[in-house]
């Protein structure tokens, strides 16, 4: 056999041994994904497309109903419980993935493998996503990725899984590194669920003229109200009343309700954040302790 | 640009110079569609492609990646393109002719901007320049004031409830468990607080309630 017999032959080789440990997942709208089979009861996916509280997953040869638990948008990581009894994706790190490297991306279309190499483009630092997410590294490629391996694994040239595949804005493959998938489902596997994180505090934008933004130092045309505290809530502890405006959260200024929402989705609950509010005219700081969204 | 730096990384290809790129006008008629290829290269843009429908327009702007999207016409017209293009997270621009308020809350969904149909190349320019970098851009319509009762339908407190338990992450089937109602029940009220803001999913139904001060943070 040649060289470019052989390379062929373990590149397809690699796909085959990883694709016991990934799954395709089918929403009731009738949408494909890929899955990445964590344990024997749990699987790991992606969380913006699937829309569902049920859906079923479709290995080489069974098709199970399974649970969605958990979708975190922030970090778009969702947690699926079945019990499928398929041996786990083995996992690696992300630390040592580089820029030119290639992988497999590794799915499942109905019973079918769906694979593709591709070359990592950039490696970078972590980074917030736009909901608020911490992901632990930046994983970038160049190629387009195919919808039905949304969820999909990426795996290294050992077999092992570094990453989940998910697509960016503009349809271009990322990867969501290994830890950050870890730190998801442990959070899953700690509470049955994903505890969200709450102040309780209803926020609206408003504008400031010019007078009043030289005042306060701002740069945007807005910052946010408060129109309403939760009873019981975080924010009623804090003692947050109606009528505050909120300029800033732990030194970041806010100029609209989905910029507090995103500075809140990325914090641990019980963590401590500082807030810059200006009430009847005077700046002021208040401390809060990021609680859990009431799950009833 | 007041996210983090960090996420700048990552999404840095997001909005390219838009006069770099090219567009997809979509229309449903083909002298619209003509029209707005007339203006587009009066504005020095160049076109990608046509699209007569929002199915085309997804198809357009998945084989063109690096695209924006121009549509027009009257605001129900023009509305379906306008939000194929946001969920594919492209930039659009509407030339709108007549009243326009009622596209006003779509540009709270992304990089859109809505001028009057009779805007100069100059306005055009001004606009995807806004929205190439993720801005939205909004032309006051003096003919058309928007009508005090214009303002969007509020959640009732029946899908609040429901809501708030879907902000915590519960299925469905806890949700009505709890508030002592069917699943299909619950299915119904979600989808009509889905239709009041406008969105597809749970997680945008979440995120447009907290942005309307409906949900708290």
């Amino acid at each position: 056999m040649n060289a470019l017999q052989s390379w062929a032959q373990e590149r397809a080789d690699l796909v085959e041994q990883v694709a016991a440990g990934v799954v395709a997942i089918q929403t009731p709208k009738g949408r494909s994904l890929s899955g990445i089979v964590w344990d024997a009861e749990t699987i790991v996916t992606a969380a913006e497309n699937l829309t569902a509280d049920q859906v079923v997953v479709r290995s080489a040869s069974e098709r199970l109903d399974a649970e969605v638990v958990a979708l975190d948008l922030a970090t778009d990581v969702a947690v699926l419980r079945v019990h499928s009894g398929l041996p786990a994706a083995a996992r690696g790190t992300s630390e040592r993935l580089r820029a030119g490297q290639p992988v497999a991306l590794v799915g499942r279309e109905a019973t079918q493998v769906l694979a593709q190499w591709a070359d990592i483009q950039l490696v970078g630092p972590s980074w917030r996503s736009r909901r608020g997410g911490d992901i632990a590294r930046t994983i970038r490629f160049a190629t387009r990725l195919d919808e039905a391996l949304e969820g999909a694994g990426i795996f290294d040239a050992t077999g092992a899984l570094c990453a989940m595949a998910v697509p960016n804005p503009r349809g271009r493959a990322l990867g969501i590194p290994v830890e950050t998938l870890t730190a998801v489902q442990a959070r899953v596997a700690q509470h049955g669920y994903l505890p969200q994180p709450y102040l309780g505090v209803r926020l609206q934008p408003v504008w400031l003229d010019e007078t009043q933004r030289t005042e306060l130092g701002r740069d945007r045309e807005t910052a946010v109200i408060v129109i309403g505290v939760d009873p019981n809530s975080p924010a009623q502890t804090a003692g947050l009343v109606f009528g505050d405006l909120l300029l800033g959260v732990c030194g970041h200024a806010v100029h609209s309700p989905g910029a507090v929402a995103r500075e809140i989705g990325a914090t641990a609950i019980g963590s401590t954040l500082e807030l810059d509010i200006l009430r009847a005219g005077e700046k002021r700081q208040l401390s809060m302790t990021v609680g859990e969204r009431p799950r009833r | 640009m007041n996210d983090r730096d960090a996420n700048a990384v990552a999404f840095a290809d997001r909005y390219p110079n838009l006069a770099d790129v090219k567009a997809i006008v979509a229309a449903a008629t083909p002298a619209l569609r003509q029209e707005l290829a007339l203006r587009l290269s009066a504005g020095g843009f160049t076109l990608a492609a046509l699209a007569q429908d929002p199915e085309e327009l997804r198809s357009s702007l998945f084989a063109q990646t690096e695209s924006w999207v121009l549509t027009g016409g009257a605001a129900e017209i023009a509305r379906p393109f306008f939000l194929t293009a946001l969920q594919a997270e492209a930039p659009v621009l509407g030339l709108i002719s007549g009243d326009r308020s009622s596209l006003r809350a779509i540009l709270s969904r992304g990089a859109a901007g809505v001028l009057g149909f009779s805007s100069n190349p100059e306005a055009m320019r001004a606009a995807a320049a806004a929205i190439g970098e993720g801005l939205a851009v909004w032309e006051p319509d003096e003919e058309h004031e928007e009508a005090p009762g214009a303002a969007p339908a509020p959640l009732s407190p029946r899908e609040l409830e429901i809501l708030q338990r879907v902000a915590a992450g519960l299925p469905n089937k806890v949700i009505a468990r709890q508030l002592s109602l069917s699943p299909n029940t619950v299915k119904f009220h979600l989808q009509e607080a889905f239709d009041k803001l406008g969105v597809n999913s749970r997680a945008e139904a979440v995120a447009t309630a907290i942005r309307r001060g409906e949900l708290a943070v």
